[in-house]
């Protein structure tokens, strides 16, 4: 049984909940001391996790062992976990905690990895890895709520209600500031753009 | 959803840009982390165990004997290295460990020692320390004298420092001090003027002058009434501030101020009158009539009771103040002939002095030889005397 959410904006995690367990009822059976019902939790919110991860360290490396530290963490505080919030919400402000004490902790003359994406062809590869270098240094320019939503957006694959959820603003809030992030993103990029 | 897709209108190629960027998580991530779980550490597998009230206290209490016993095995260290270091003595602290435990090294410059002090001129300081120039300081007049560019230029002398901080000056000073009107003379220009002259202060640093500023006879001249009335004189001070006279001084004056008929003298209020007047004062400013008074035989004269009687004569006074007299002092002549050795004999003679116990007495309470006195002829012949 596979619980992996798909990599698609056409299959949110919304939809993911009425076909799968939800998450308070696997929660509730981790405590009960059943290890495995964390594993459909695992392979539910990895993807989603390891996405902000990578946008917030700029490394693959480092976004998967900050990914699993995340997790194991949750697993670990499970206690401490309010059922009346969306259970990606909580993994996400672990995740971003573990995220930033990455971030402290590595020193400043350390630089990013630029080849983040794998690929076969080497010109392929060069290119994308140009235009991630792009999308990259737009992204860091943009205010830090723009970056948030843009990230839980595209790298996280969340809706606006989940967004809503974990950023703790209204849906409308959080509609009209990922327009308006977008808009910003796309005028830093616009020079990509026309070179497409 | 649909929603959302409407907001994307627009940004589709920022839209697919990204979806292009997004990255799969690294394959066996799942099982990672699924293995950490299932293999976690002691007090990690404590925390996410769900266990009911009993065994949760079981587990409370399992921990807190595991710390108790920690506590008293610790103490049981502690208490072993204690005894072993009180019988064997605490370990030496070696160089390079007090920075860790002990007091931080400080800069400590060494204390100073005699060699380190080294002492200049002492006179000076003794003279600033002491009494006199307390009461110096103390008072304005004394101030305004110390003030003065001369005075501090002979206070620099090192001879005249000396002279100062001889006792019988200090003595003397303190004398000054307390008398306001000795104090008043002192203060004036003239005596400053005739201080900073470098004759007069060699004359102060002269044995005898010392010797005689020492002797009781000069305390007691000094605080006689006389004496400072002399003082206060201007022409008195213009003629100490003669060089001529200061020669004298040093060599006899103090001499003359140990005599006691001197002191006598200068106590009867004769003398006193006769110094006061005007035309004395004259007198006494000529070089030559100072240098008389120096001479031991003239001032053996003129201390002699006889003399001092005939000073005393009102004529003798009436005399002196005759415009001829004071034009017969003024002439240079007689200034010649008071210093000739034949006219020091004559009154130092004892016939001058059995004259002036007689005849010349008589003479002089005569209303004719008064009027002799104050005649022109007289006081012509008397110029010519000696040519």
């Amino acid at each position: 049984m596979c619980y992996k959410v798909a990599s698609s904006a056409n299959f949110p995690l919304t939809a993911v909940y009425l076909e799968m367990p939800d998450d308070v009822s696997l929660v509730a059976r981790c405590l009960q001391g059943d290890t495995a019902a964390f594993r459909p939790l695992v392979e539910r919110y990895d993807g989603p996790l390891f996405g902000v991860a990578l946008r917030m360290l700029g490394n693959r490396e480092d976004a998967r062992d900050t990914t699993q530290s995340a997790l194991v963490k949750a697993y670990e505080h499970l206690e401490g976990y309010d059922v009346r919030r969306r259970f990606f919400s909580w993994l996400y402000r672990i995740l971003v905690n573990e995220c930033l004490n990455v971030l402290r902790a590595r020193r400043p003359t350390e630089t990013l990895n630029p080849h983040v994406a794998g690929g076969d062809d080497p010109f392929e590869r060069l290119r994308t890895s140009e235009i991630r270098d792009h999308v990259r240094a737009a992204l860091l320019q943009l205010p830090a709520e723009y970056r948030e939503v843009i990230v839980l957006r595209h790298f996280a694959d969340l809706s606006y209600r989940e967004i809503a959820d974990v950023v703790e603003l209204p849906e409308k809030t959080v509609k009209s500031r990922l327009f308006t992030a977008r808009q910003r993103l796309g005028e830093l990029l616009a020079p990509i753009r026309v070179a497409r | 959803m649909n929603e959302e897709k409407e907001d994307e209108r627009g940004q589709e190629w920022l839209i697919r840009l990204l979806e292009q960027l997004r990255e799969e998580p690294p394959p066996g991530m799942v099982d990672a982390v699924m293995q950490r779980i299932a293999d976690p550490a002691p007090a990690t597998r404590r925390k996410i165990v769900w266990g009911n009230r009993s065994e949760r206290t079981a587990r409370v209490e399992g921990s807190m004997r595991i710390r108790t016993k920690l506590l008293w095995g610790v103490a049981a260290a502690a208490a072993v290295v204690l005894v072993t270091f009180a019988l064997t003595g605490f370990p030496r602290i070696d160089r390079g460990a007090d920075a860790t435990i002990g007091a931080a090294q400080r800069y400590q410059a060494p204390q100073m020692n005699a060699q380190d002090v080294k002492l200049g001129e002492t006179a000076a300081q003794q003279f600033l320390q002491s009494e006199v120039f307390d009461q110096i300081v103390r008072d304005p007049n004394a101030r305004k004298m110390l003030s003065n560019a001369s005075f501090r230029s002979m206070l620099q002398d090192a001879s005249y420092r000396k002279a100062l901080m001889d006792p019988a000056l200090m003595a003397l000073m303190r004398g000054i001090a307390s008398d306001a009107a000795l104090h008043k003379a002192l203060v004036d220009n003239g005596i400053r003027a005739s201080l900073a002259d470098a004759q007069v202060r060699s004359a102060l640093v002269s044995p005898e002058i010392r010797a005689m500023l020492a002797s009781e006879a000069f305390g007691a001249a000094l605080s006689s009434g006389t004496v400072k009335a002399a003082l206060m004189h201007a022409e008195f001070r213009k003629a100490l501030a003669d060089s001529s006279l200061r020669a004298g001084l040093s060599r006899e004056l103090a001499a003359a101020f140990n005599d006691a008929s001197l002191k006598r003298a200068l106590d009867d209020a004769a003398v006193r009158a006769a110094l006061q007047n005007a035309n004395f004062e004259v007198a006494m400013s000529k070089a030559e009539l100072v240098n008389g008074l120096a001479d031991s035989q003239l001032r053996q004269a003129l201390l002699s009771g006889t003399f001092q009687q005939a000073l005393a004569s009102r004529q003798l006074e009436a005399a002196l103040d005759s415009a001829d007299f004071q034009s017969l002092l003024a002439a240079r002549k007689l200034d010649a002939m008071m210093t000739d050795a034949s006219l020091r004999a004559l009154l130092t003679g004892a016939e001058f002095d059995a004259a002036l116990a007689g005849p010349l007495r008589a003479a002089l309470a005569n209303a004719g030889f008064e009027a002799a006195l104050k005649s022109q002829s007289f006081a012509q012949r008397l110029a010519n005397a000696d040519h």
